[in-house]
């Protein structure tokens, strides 16, 4: 059986698939230190994945992917993992990274110099580290900076081609035969990296993440952040190489906490419009499929179709439109689930049968009284 | 994606609850509002059997539904909950190609499937029953659904069809009597009155045979030689004097079924099926499993209409259908499957539709003689046929009654003796006849009376009856008529005399004596052709039983157990209330005997079915015991008190038999050692059988303090011993009293009685000839031994 688990970090990514021989791939790290305080809702991530980690006997992830340098998905990650570059970043206690995967914007990325102790620059660091010392590393997309950067730093791009993995490529590592799994890109495309200013959100990792159970095979779409005219180019692109398959999905991920901007420009009053590919896309869903989106509630109130930041009610009403037209199943938030005071990682388990939602352990309402002391009374 | 649905009710404009007619439904509505399990699709209204239904169809998104299980539950179902608050709430999947899977109700064709959600009948459900849990079991149902594994080899094949709301019993000489060309299977309905809409839920069948029927009027026809029990039998009739099953004839209405019985080759198990609801379905399953049933079935309608037939339309066909299950084409037969369909015509009308019957000049029907004079049109007529599914069930037999009561079947087969069926014999009796335990030779002279009905296993019409006849009655009626076999004898059990009581006992196993009788057990262990014998009662508070079990090899007999067990009374603490009359006894007759002890049935019951297993469980081990069970009626609470048994001799004394047992040849030695090396001696206790010329010696006294024991002789004092004597009369019902004297003697003497010894034994035997009993003197010697002496007086 594989896991898929999403954790409920607020307004940020993390996530992981857990294969079934054991091999632990991460998405993004968000840990808020107000949880250190067991303040919440959101979960102590560090806690949690070192918890995790222990039960397994592991000291590692064999995979950390940083879908992009957003803060909220590498909110306190440099005082977790152990990094290689600087010995600050090393010593008792901190998680090992065995191949760290980024898109190559985050090795080109510029910063301005009171950017320069941002955590997104010690990742660029570890990263380029990694890659001149050609281990342990794995760079999404090759665009022509990547190049240059190579020769400025006296290496040639083949003796570091092993490293990168282009759109449209499965990342090796990783097979279905072998693991259960296979990691296809969609995205970044050079030219999202080659443009004059490096667009983080428009140069994020997105993968066909495919698994397989005996004879079944289950797609899991993995999108960082992006937008609508991203997602447009991949659809567009997979159509054109009849890889239609690769955009098909039994769980989306859906992008950005929910932000209108990954179905359109247009938000609507009540209900997002989907661009025409993007709603192309949406109907790519199979029967039973699942989205989960990486969020703070949803309220469907007036304050909240007027606010601004995502996650916006309007386009979750889309999502659950097109959801309920391939007869899939639900839209999942993240910090919803199994409710808003208390949310719980969300755990997909898949296996040969196909994806269950891993239940939550329903109490009795008598064990629940009688498990914690009962209301004061006058 | 489209999904091909069933419509189902009338729908109503739009979700306002107000639409709805009941408080339950509207509930529902909202917490399925509220959910993420259930999205709300459409209400809906359902006229249905003169009540109005609310409909509430929902999609139901079960995330612990695998998203690509093989059954083919999917995540997102289209259910429509269905209410009325008099009726247990149903749940119809809508979508048309939902699986066929188990635990679905019976629904008309062309319906969407019902689930079948519970177990219980609503009267019992709705006590417990929230629409919060409703909804949690609809979710559950799906996911354990979803969840059944497709079959593995080491399962069992699964049958064809699951079970239907009806049943047919079917005897079970059946497979033996169904291809008796004489004999004709009535199914006789048993009428249910609480449902006016189905007046029956079980068919009984029961083998006539035909040239009787044909002697009647078809209105009167078969019935009334039919024994059968139903609940809407209500009253019972004497036959000689005995219970016995009434028969009205104007009430147990036959239905006309002709029997049609079709047996096809061994299939291999798919998937279960949908009860088919014509024929043609029914034949198209079958055949899907590459068998024919048609033209076995056209056998067995020229065979039932062989001679000519009559037509009758309100006659209907009962179809029986023999599908023996296998796991796949090479196993074995696993499973063999019996399914009956009521087919909806009469005979003469199916023969015309399959083109086996045809009417001639007589307007009776037969058997044509070729098949092929059937035309097309008709070839498919049959097809039509309406079925009704009918389970089938067997009656009652020996294995299924021992397994389902979790007996030992390796030692249930023997031949026992009952001997006494009153109120405890009587209700041991018929535990052990529901439990198929042992075969039965019942011995009781007494007959019943009415105040015997109270605690008897008898009812008011057996009044006059012998107990045993009346005993073995009531057994016998726990199987089908001839199964279950008892022999009762109206004599006394220790009658030896009488042939008949001589040939049940001295041919049994095993023999219970329930007698309460004090002769009985006695008698019966004189004799060393008995069998191992076990004797039980209660108390004549009905506080405590009693059951004493010789050992397997009768090394001990009943008597000698009795005379341990008073000694277990006088010993122990539980002794002092054991024998009490709490409750006095009533007088119910004129008679000097005519006294019955207060006692409830309760009490009865509660020792019966604890001595019953009891004596099951200790005639499976070959020692001996002694049992005694004391109920706190107040509290309920029962406590075992065992008995230790001592292996016990007899020893003849001139014309008397002493039973001595080896506990207290034991005390003698532990008396006499303490006072070493003064002689000492007391009281012996026990009773005498006159009859047997036995004497029992059941325990004895150590030296009051005021004897006076030196090194040549013991005189024994009598300081406490009146109070002692009160005491051990009081506890054993007087049974127990003054037997003789004891005594040891010193070291290196011989137990044998000196002449001082003799002049005792001539003083004691001649004060005690005023009473007539003999007197008894027992010597402990310095090796252990004793000597016995008897005199009369």
């Amino acid at each position: 059986m594989h896991q898929i688990i999403v954790y409920p970090v607020g307004n940020g990514d993390t996530s992981q698939i857990i294969l079934e021989n054991g091999k632990r791939i991460l998405f993004d790290f968000r840990h808020l230190k107000k949880t250190e305080n067991g303040e919440g809702p959101e979960i102590n991530l560090k806690d949690r994945l070192k918890d995790e980690l222990k039960k397994a006997d592991k000291k590692s992830f064999d995979v950390v992917a940083f879908s992009h340098s957003d803060a909220d998905h590498i909110e306190n990650s440099t005082e977790f993992f152990e990094l290689w570059h600087a010995d600050k970043y090393q010593g008792e206690g901190r998680i090992k990274i065995d191949e760290l995967w980024v898109p190559a914007a985050m090795i080109l990325e510029t910063a301005s110099n009171e950017e320069q102790s941002a955590e997104f620059v010690i990742w660029r660091q570890e990263a380029r580290h990694r890659l001149k010392k050609g281990k342990g590393i794995r760079i999404f997309s090759k665009p022509e900076k990547l190049k240059d950067w190579l020769e400025e730093n006296d290496l040639t791009l083949d003796s570091r081609r092993s490293f990168i993995t282009d759109a449209g490529k499965v990342a090796p590592g990783f097979t279905l035969v072998g693991d259960g799994v296979e990691f296809f890109c969609h995205s970044p495309f050079i030219k999202h990296v080659d443009e004059e200013d490096i667009l983080r959100n428009e140069a994020a990792l997105i993968f066909n993440i495919r698994f397989q159970a005996d004879s079944n095979t289950y797609d899991y779409l993995y999108v960082g952040d992006s937008q609508w005219d991203v997602l447009e180019d991949i659809v567009k692109i997979s159509k054109d190489h009849k890889r239609e398959d690769r955009v098909e999905w039994d769980i989306y991920n859906i992008p950005h906490h929910c932000s209108y901007k990954a179905l359109s420009d247009e938000k609507g009053d009540t209900e997002t419009t989907p661009k025409p590919l993007v709603k192309e896309l949406l109907l790519y869903g199979k029967e039973g499929a699942y989205e989960v989106c990486s969020s703070d509630p949803i309220d469907n109130s007036k304050e909240a179709r007027g606010q601004k930041q995502p996650p916006h009610i309007q386009a979750k009403k889309c999502y659950e439109r097109y959801l309920k037209e391939v007869e899939g199943a639900k839209f999942l938030v993240t910090m919803e689930e199994p409710n808003k005071e208390k949310p719980e990682p969300i755990v997909f388990n898949i296996d040969a049968d196909g994806i269950v939602l891993k239940g939550p352990k329903r109490e009795s309402a008598i064990t629940i009284i009688t498990s914690s002391p009962a209301p004061r009374a006058g | 994606m489209e999904i091909d649905l069933f419509s189902f009710g009338d729908p109503l404009p739009d979700l306002n609850p107000g639409h709805l007619n009941y408080a339950i439904s509207r509930k529902v509505l909202s917490l399925c509002a509220a959910s993420k399990d259930f999205e709300v699709v459409q209400l809906g209204r359902l006229l249905r059997n003169d009540k109005t239904w609310d409909l509430i169809i929902v999609d139901c998104v079960n995330d612990q539904v695998a998203s690509r299980n093989a059954v083919g539950i999917k995540v997102r179902e289209r259910l429509a909950l269905i209410f009325e608050p008099e009726v247990l709430p149903e749940v119809r999947a809508l979508r048309k190609d939902f699986p066929l899977v188990p635990h679905l109700n019976h629904v008309p064709a062309n319906e969407p499937f019902s689930l079948c959600l519970y177990f219980e009948p609503w009267s019992t459900l709705k006590r417990t029953w929230t629409p919060q849990k409703h909804l949690q079991r609809i979710l559950w149902w799906l996911t354990e659904t979803s969840k059944e594994k497709l079959h593995r080899d080491d399962q069992p094949p699964e049958p064809l069809y699951f079970d239907s709301p009806f049943q047919i019993v079917l005897p079970l000489d059946f497979e033996e009597k169904m291809d008796n060309p004489d004999l004709v299977l009535m199914p006789i309905p048993i009428p249910i009155t609480e449902q006016p809409c189905i007046d029956f839920k079980v068919i009984r069948g029961v083998f006539q045979n035909k040239t009787h029927i044909k002697t009647r009027g078809p209105e009167k026809k078969n019935v009334l030689s039919v024994p059968i029990i139903g609940p809407g039998f209500g009253r019972y009739d004497f036959r000689g004097g005995l219970f016995a099953p009434i028969v009205q004839p104007e009430k147990t209405q036959a239905l006309h079924y002709e029997l049609l019985a079709v047996k096809i080759s061994p299939i291999v198990h798919g998937v279960i099926e949908q009860h088919p609801n014509t024929l043609g379905q029914l034949h198209d399953q079958i055949e899907r499993r590459g068998e024919s049933i048609l033209v076995k079935l056209k056998d067995a309608i020229k065979e039932r209409a062989r001679g000519g037939i009559s037509r009758n339309a309100l006659n209907r066909c009962l179809l029986m259908l023999w599908v023996p299950m296998k796991g796949s084409n090479e196993s074995k037969t696993e499973r063999r499957n019996r399914y009956a369909f009521e087919l909806k015509t009469d005979l003469t009308n199916l023969g015309e539709v399959t083109g086996t019957l045809q009417r001639n000049h007589d307007e009776k029907f037969y058997p044509i003689a070729l098949l092929d004079a059937a035309n097309e049109d008709q070839a498919e007529r049959w097809r039509q046929v309406e079925v009704f599914p009918i389970t089938v069930s067997t009656e009652l037999d020996k294995d299924f009654a021992r397994v389902a009561s979790g007996i030992n079947i390796h030692t249930s087969d023997f031949k026992g003796v009952l001997a006494g069926v009153g109120a405890l014999g009587s209700t041991l009796a018929e535990l052990w006849a529901k439990e198929h335990w042992g075969e039965w030779s019942l011995i009781d002279p007494d007959f019943i009376k009415p105040h015997n009905i109270i605690r008897h296993i008898a009812k008011d019409v057996h009044v006059g009856c012998f107990k045993a006849d009346v005993v073995k009655c009531m057994m016998e009626a726990n199987y089908a008529p001839d199964y279950y076999h008892t022999i009762a004898l109206s004599k006394h059990a220790n009658d030896l005399d009488a042939d008949e009581v001589k040939n049940a006992i001295l041919t049994a196993d095993f023999f219970v004596d329930a007698t309460t009788t004090i002769e009985v057990p006695r008698d019966l262990s004189q004799r060393d052709d008995v069998p191992r014998s076990v004797s039980v009662f209660l108390t004549p508070s009905g506080r405590c039983s009693v059951l004493l079990i010789e050992p397997a090899d009768r090394s001990l007999r009943l008597d000698a157990l009795e005379a341990q067990y008073y000694r277990g009374i006088i010993a122990s603490e539980w002794g002092a209330e054991h024998l009490n009359t709490n409750e006095g006894s009533l007088r119910v007759g004129s008679g000097c005997r005519d006294v019955s002890v207060i006692m409830s049935s309760e009490a009865i019951e509660l020792h019966a079915a604890l001595l019953a297993r009891q004596i099951r469980l200790l005639r499976d081990r070959p020692e001996s015991h002694i049992r005694v069970w004391s109920a706190d009626f107040e509290t309920g609470a029962l406590t075992t008190h065992e008995v230790p048994v001592d292996p016990s001799g007899r020893f003849s004394c001139g014309d008397w038999q002493v039973i001595l047992d080896r506990g207290i040849q034991k005390k003698l030695y532990e008396l006499r050692k303490i006072r070493l090396p003064n002689e000492t001696g007391g009281v012996i206790l026990g009773y005498i059988d006159h009859k047997l010329s036995h004497i029992y010696i059941v325990d004895v006294l150590q030296a009051p303090p005021d004897s006076d024991g030196g090194q040549t002789g013991f005189t024994r004092g009598v300081e406490g011993l009146k109070a002692v004597l009160d005491e051990v009369a009081r506890r054993t019902a007087s049974i127990v009293g003054y037997l003789g004297e004891w005594h040891s003697h010193p070291a290196f003497t011989s137990p044998y009685p000196s002449p001082l010894d003799r002049a005792l034994i001539e003083q004691l035997s001649h004060t005690l000839s005023l009473e007539g009993q003999p007197a008894l003197m027992v010597i402990i010697g310095s090796s252990g031994d004793v000597s016995l002496s008897v005199k009369e007086g």
